[in-house]
């Protein structure tokens, strides 16, 4: 399934790209 | 109050050095992608093993990746900035689109998750692990290990 395989590649690099440029927020204090 | 920097390549604290590429953990149902997967410039996938030996305290942990219609669904954990919750990628009309779903904070959760990792194991000075447990359970800016192991499950308060 290389298809399958490339596109859960793709989303994985995606969202390190995204998180990675994506703002800090403040830890919540709250539990 | 926002500040425009990266979740993850910043630094665990204000005075440590800040990674050079993101790391990624993959758990759960992730878990089998690892050997298809390659480090790139960005970004390494790294075993736990490996994550443990380096001492990250700042990465994130994928724990399901997989499609819902013509969507890529991501399932994650980022324990330094105490978030969790499920990315959605979109493709409108060749344009990626990210929504945030479901996604919570849980200070709680994030030090749950260090001390599964690293509760037992020997500290080791300058390591980001070093550096994010002074911060937080001593109030220091000092990477040199404030105690010779990390805290476990049954003293997670301490972290």
């Amino acid at each position: 399934m290389p298809n399958h395989h490339h596109i859960l590649t793709a989303a994985l690099g995606l969202a390190v790209c995204w998180f990675s440029a994506a703002p800090v927020q403040a830890r919540d204090a709250s539990d | 109050m926002q500040r425009f920097s990266r979740v993850l390549q910043a630094s665990p604290t204000r005075s440590s050095p800040a990674p050079a590429t993101a790391v990624v953990l993959l758990e759960g149902k992730a878990l089998h992608l690892a050997s298809g997967l390659h480090h790139t410039a960005t970004w390494r996938v790294l075993t736990r093993e490996q994550l443990v030996a380096e001492q990250r305290a700042v990465f994130i942990i994928v724990i399901q990746l997989g499609k819902q219609g013509a969507d890529m669904m991501v399932d994650y954990e980022i324990p330094a900035n105490a978030s969790s919750g499920t990315l959605r990628i979109q493709d409108q009309d060749g344009k990626l689109v990210f929504k945030s779903e479901e996604s919570w904070r849980s200070s709680s959760g994030s030090r749950a998750t260090y001390a599964r990792l690293y509760g037992g194991l020997a500290c080791r000075d300058g390591t980001e692990m070093a550096y994010r447990y002074n911060f937080y359970g001593r109030s220091s800016e000092s990477g040199a290990c404030a105690r010779p192991t990390f805290p476990g499950k049954d003293s997670a308060l301490e972290w």
